[in-house]
């Protein structure tokens, strides 16, 4: 047995995979009766049936055809899902203008070689945008300034 | 004339120079905050339903129900532009829009939705006022076991709708309608697949998984091939001027939100999904429905039209339901039954006896604001397509930065941030795989009401599942589904019967 289509065979995992960690979470609801179901009922069917879709996607991967592992691009995978988490973290401590400011410069080591005064420059205008449409035109409750300091 | 002159006393009040003035500014204001990923319809309402307060009851109302459609078409516009929708609805629109605009149609894709839903905002006014107390009662029919066979329809027509494999689209779907199990229980108060976080008691937003899965997932794509290398979405754009259909586009585009139209006005008055679902039954109507199926999701243009009449038909007969029984379709609803409360108003039947002028202005007021969307959108859609004329490598950031703080202000927490970029590190990975994201959406968003009405029904057949067949509505529905599902499986079979054979 030759993977053929790894695509396929990632995927049934994948879904094999959230399947299983759904169905033993699930298993600890109560289950109830079809008549009275209880909080388990209902994800522990679900995630069961995830499971079998799974195992046909990942079983599709092994037909014919020879399918090419797609290449994943992880500079700019890990660079943007992180500007976005630094964003969310330090927004509270930070403020709003500083936290912006920091998730453009992180997103912006998605691509090599991007001029830094463009991104400094973008940064401090992003910054200055969404505060003037968030903090001050909709008047939405968040810190606009860092707390230290 | 039942029908004249209760459009006749719809249009004296809602022609008034302050309701229209009111209904102009909650359109615009709708538009502008739905153009902001992030912020939702229900924020903008929520936002603004203080300066209400002092507004008499028909002009509060007036002036809502723009913002409410506002916000939906300012949906379409980041559907189309950014690949971001900001309503459940918008997921449908993103699927050839989105398409469109890349191939530098974003212009004609955006006067579709346009056009197509002014023209659906027009019949569903007049079909209000001719069928409106009539078409009330049909949601009256509906009971658990329905609305769960509806639910299944709705899934099965995601399903369709994907590209690819059927059979990973289902996955996708059921991966989905876990998602939307995230949080409390309603029913026994258990914690879901919380992990103990708090800020998952109340379920994850629709904003954070589609802002994740589609917006982010694609600005990480869009980074991944060099500006020089990326297809440019200006390239073959008409520059600025007058926008207007090739005979072919609308030749397409017509028929599709007639369709759309019919299947929006008739779902809508379901509550619970009953517009968005339409939107879904639209888009699979009408891939199944054309000769040249490959051409959907790569820019067909009766992707856009179809869902997008169907969705605005369905906004506006949702209020029906609303106003006649006092049943919220959706949280802008249930945001509008607060603010007739707060002027001492019953939604309920007796609405449209007690409060005519009300009730028929306000549906004339529909109108009157679907025609002022579209005067004011069509010189807007030039600047919309300019934007896209900008580099990606600094558009790029704007948009991070507008969905991440339009995300947080979902509930205030950094937790809607981090989750949203988990989502789209997820998203990312399986569009790599060749999933579709639209079905997943759908799933979660119907989730929760499926497992809902699953407990009901079950609860009154005491546990049994013949029920849903036993029912001549809820039976009609599962075998438009079933057949769904058969005919799209058939040609697949058939296909692969040649191969071996």
């Amino acid at each position: 047995m030759k993977i053929r289509d790894p695509k396929n065979f990632l995927g049934g995992s994948l879904l094999i995979g959230f399947g299983l960690g759904a169905l033993l979470i699930a298993r600890t609801y109560k289950m109830g009766t079809a008549f009275r179901m209880g909080s388990g009922y209902f994800p522990v069917l679900l995630s069961s049936l995830l499971i079998v879709i799974g195992i046909i996607v990942a079983a599709l991967g092994f037909k014919s055809g020879e399918v090419k592992l797609p290449k994943i691009a992880w500079r700019q995978l890990i660079m943007i899902s992180a500007s976005v988490a630094v964003f969310g973290l330090i927004l509270k401590g930070a403020g709003l203008l500083l936290a912006t400011f920091v998730m453009v410069v992180v997103s912006r080591l998605a691509r090599p070689g991007y001029s830094w005064i463009e991104t400094l420059v973008l940064g401090v205008a992003i910054s200055a945008f969404c505060s003037a449409i968030f903090y001050f035109g909709l008047k939405i409750q968040m810190p606009l300034l860092p707390k230290w300091g | 004339m039942d029908l004249l002159h209760n459009l006749e006393l719809g249009f004296s009040v809602a022609l008034t120079l302050k309701n229209i003035l009111y209904c102009f500014t909650g359109t615009l204001i709708g538009t502008l905050i739905g153009v902001l990923p992030g912020i939702g319809t229900p924020t903008a309402i929520a936002l603004l339903l203080p300066f209400t307060y002092g507004l008499e009851p028909t002009t509060a109302l007036i002036m809502l129900a723009g913002i409410y459609y506002g916000a939906q078409y300012g949906c379409s516009t980041t559907s189309i532009l950014i690949n971001i929708p900001g309503e459940p609805s918008g997921v449908v629109t993103v699927l050839d829009g989105y398409q469109m605009a890349r191939q530098g149609k974003a212009g004609e894709a955006l006067l579709t939705s346009a056009l197509g839903s002014f023209f659906a905002g027009c019949v569903a006014t007049i079909l209000i006022a001719a069928f409106g107390p009539p078409l009330a009662n049909v949601a009256f029919k509906f009971g658990p076991a329905e609305y769960f066979s509806l639910m299944i329809l709705g899934l099965i027509a995601a399903v369709v709708l994907a590209r690819g494999s059927v059979i990973k689209a289902v996955g996708m779907v059921i991966l989905g309608i876990l998602f939307g199990l995230v949080g409390t229980d309603m029913k026994t108060g258990t914690q879901r697949f919380t992990f103990g976080w708090v800020e998952l008691f109340d379920g994850i937003d629709f904003v954070v998984i589609a802002m994740g899965i589609l917006g982010i997932a694609e600005l990480i794509t869009n980074l991944e091939v060099a500006e020089e290398n990326r297809e440019s979405f200006a390239k073959s754009t008409k520059s600025l001027g007058i926008w207007r259909l090739s005979r072919d586009d609308f030749r397409r585009a017509w028929p599709a939100a007639m369709r759309g139209t019919a299947i929006g006005s008739g779902l809508g008055v379901l509550p619970g999904g009953g517009a968005l679902i339409s939107a879904f039954a639209s888009y699979a109507l009408e891939k199944r429905l054309s000769k040249e199926r490959e051409r959907f999701g790569k820019g067909a243009i009766e992707g856009v039209a179809g869902p997008e009449s169907a969705n605005n038909a369905g906004a506006q007969t949702s209020f029906i339901p609303m106003l006649t029984m006092g049943i919220p379709s959706n949280v802008v609803m249930a945001l509008m039954i607060g603010a007739l409360m707060i002027h001492n108003i019953q939604p309920g039947p007796q609405v449209m006896s007690k409060n005519p002028d009300l009730f028929w202005g306000l549906i004339a007021s529909m109108w009157v604001g679907n025609l002022m969307l579209v005067v004011f959108n069509l010189p807007l859609i030039g600047v919309w397509v300019k934007l896209l004329t900008v580099k990606y490598r600094l558009l790029g950031p704007v948009i991070l930065a507008v969905c991440s703080i339009g995300v947080y202000t979902v509930s205030n927490s950094s937790a809607c941030v981090l989750l949203m970029a988990l989502f789209g590190a997820l998203g990312y990975v399986l569009v790599k795989l060749d999933f579709e994201p639209a079905p997943l959406l759908l799933g979660f968003i119907l989730g929760p009401m499926l497992e809902d009405n699953l407990r009901r029904a079950m609860t009154i057949s005491r546990g049994d599942p013949s029920v849903f067949v036993t029912r001549p509505l809820s039976l009609i529905l599962l075998g438009i589904a079933l057949l769904l599902l058969l005919a799209m499986l058939v040609p697949s079979i058939a296909k692969r019967r040649e191969k071996t054979f």
